[in-house]
């Protein structure tokens, strides 16, 4: 009964029965998901944005701003120059990218607020410099959004070295994974814009920006969209070749952020990480899950077309 | 085969296509007669109300230039696979890149064509004080980018259902970073810049250019093999 050599092999038979990428996945989501809502500390905002580097503060579609007589909300960079203190609240002056004189009201309450969650010792400046205390939680879905632009990055480059796999040996596999590995992309894609949307509404106030950053993730999106286009009876060799020219834009994508200013921010930079240790703990955790997610569901897909080519191949040999 | 043969073969084709069209006129006439409305469109909305050509002019420089240039790229391999063209340069004794090649010599000396008349149009219309050198250089290595991608997709479309339809649906997004360099690169060099301010713009044209142009030369084979 309790002979271990039987439990072992019950535990190998449990590991070789089961989708074991499948349970991983399944796991580590919810893992994620606490480390993300609960675990987390509840900070604001744990990155800053190349904007917001030197004394500049991006504010968020819901401060309100005074220029000259006019009152003004929406994505603008505001580099800070002095910061004044009344009865219940602060004065922020600072300029505009256009030179333009701008102020700024922050309740004290709201900075107490966030100074109470962050824990003590972040001064006034230092709170409206790094910190956008506008977004409230929404910042939470970074990790997602994180994970989510990872697998996008991951299956287009297996698109991209299965398309060469498939024009060098002209084995069906490799278009079959080349093809599965888009659709995962595009879908990735998709939910990279949908998750960036959310989080920028509270957090810009506004859905889209014509960013760098933005503009390029979009561009991914559309030529993913063609590449699913061109496919189709046939156009195996065109839609591999595609799938090698269309790789070129994904590094631009991931390095448009520190190519050029952009309002979007950067969590890993070569000088090290701008979020805290359990951020970053939790963000990687989240990485892993979409990680196995990935594996799981190229699996099924790839799966999939294999069993697409089968039918058929059986189809055409009943017509004849 | 020596690089002096190959190119002389990649000239043989260009000439082939450029004399062509020299005889047919076909593309070019349209190609210019586009940009000119492209450019009247954009001077008629814009022109009247704001006098800052480098806000409004480089977009409309390279709108007209990537549309026209498009119609001449979409029959570029259009008018070899309906008149069977195609077949008699696949069994000709060169390398199929080579064939890529000279249709890239062809297509950009085209769209340089059309450039020679677009600029001064836009230079007329849009009140540019003056054209740099340095922007011709910015308009040569975008045209050249645009037109070595869309050759080789161009190829892949006529294989498609849709024919030369499906070419702006490949196209215009694979080559977003030459537009956008090129647009801003303009964009500051009509605003009174500099070399040194479209520098960053510039390298990314040529990085783009290289690998792009490198890769499609890597995968023209598999394009046009049966």
């Amino acid at each position: 009964m309790s002979n271990p050599l039987h439990a072992i092999r019950k535990a190998k038979l449990f590991i070789v029965h089961h989708d074991w990428t499948q349970i991983a996945a399944a796991a580590l989501i919810l893992l994620s998901i606490y480390l993300a809502f609960i675990w987390a500390p509840p900070i604001y905002a744990p990155m800053t944005s190349t904007f917001e580097e030197g004394g500049s503060y991006f504010a968020s579609g819901k401060e309100e701003f005074t220029v000259g007589d006019q009152t003004l909300t929406g994505p603008r960079n505001i580099h800070v120059t002095s910061i004044a203190e009344t009865g219940t609240a602060y004065v922020v002056t600072g300029e505009l990218d256009d030179g333009r004189v701008a102020e700024m009201v922050i309740q004290k309450a709201d900075v107490e607020n966030v100074r109470e969650q962050q824990g003590s010792g972040s001064d006034i400046s230092s709170l409206v410099v790094t910190h956008n205390i506008f977004q409230g939680e929404s910042w939470r879905i970074f990790y997602f959004h994180v994970g989510i632009s990872w697998v996008m990055a991951l299956a287009f480059f297996h698109t991209f070295v299965a398309s060469i796999a498939y024009l060098r040996t002209e084995r069906e596999r490799w278009d079959v994974v080349a093809n599965a590995a888009a659709e995962v992309g595009f879908l990735m894609a998709t939910l990279v814009l949908v998750t960036g949307a959310i989080w920028a509404k509270p957090a810009w106030g506004t859905w889209w920006d014509w960013d760098p950053r933005l503009t390029t993730s979009l561009v991914l999106w559309l030529i993913y969209g063609g590449y699913l286009a061109l496919r189709g009876e046939g156009m195996e060799r065109q839609a591999a070749v595609f799938g090698v020219l269309a790789f070129a834009s994904v590094p631009i994508t991931f390095i448009s952020i520190r190519l050029w200013r952009t309002v979007h921010p950067v969590a890993i930079e070569s000088s090290g990480a701008n979020i805290g240790t359990n951020i970053l703990i939790a963000m990687l955790v989240a990485l892993l899950a979409m990680s196995f997610l990935f594996i799981h569901v190229m699996s099924l897909r790839v799966k999939l077309g294999l069993a697409e080519k089968k039918v058929k191949e059986k189809k055409r040999s009943i017509r004849r | 085969m020596s690089a002096a043969g190959f190119l002389k073969k990649a000239y043989t084709i260009a000439w082939k296509d450029l004399s062509a069209e020299l005889r047919a006129k076909e593309m070019i006439n349209s190609m210019a007669l586009f940009s000119l409305l492209v450019l009247l469109v954009f001077s008629f909305s814009f022109g009247p109300i704001f006098r800052n050509v480098d806000q409004f002019g480089s977009a409309a420089l390279w709108v007209a230039i990537t549309f026209a240039g498009m119609l001449g790229l979409s029959k570029s391999f259009l008018n070899e696979a309906v008149t069977g063209g195609l077949h008699g340069l696949m069994i000709c004794p060169v390398d199929r890149s080579a064939i890529y090649v000279g249709k890239v010599i062809s297509n950009s000396l085209l769209v340089f064509a059309l450039e020679a008349f677009t600029v001064p149009l836009f230079v007329i219309f849009f009140d540019v004080p003056g054209v740099p050198p340095t922007l011709l250089a910015v308009l040569l290595l975008g045209t050249f980018g645009f037109v070595a991608v869309g050759t080789a997709l161009s190829a892949v479309a006529v294989r498609t259902r849709a024919r030369e339809l499906f070419l702006p649906v490949l196209l215009f997004p694979l080559t977003v970073p030459v537009i956008l360099g090129g647009v801003s690169a303009t964009k500051t060099l009509l605003g009174g810049g500099g070399f040194a301010d479209v520098a960053d713009w510039v390298k990314l044209l040529v990085m783009y250019d290289l690998i792009l142009f490198t890769a499609s030369i890597a995968t023209f084979d598999y394009i046009v093999e049966e």
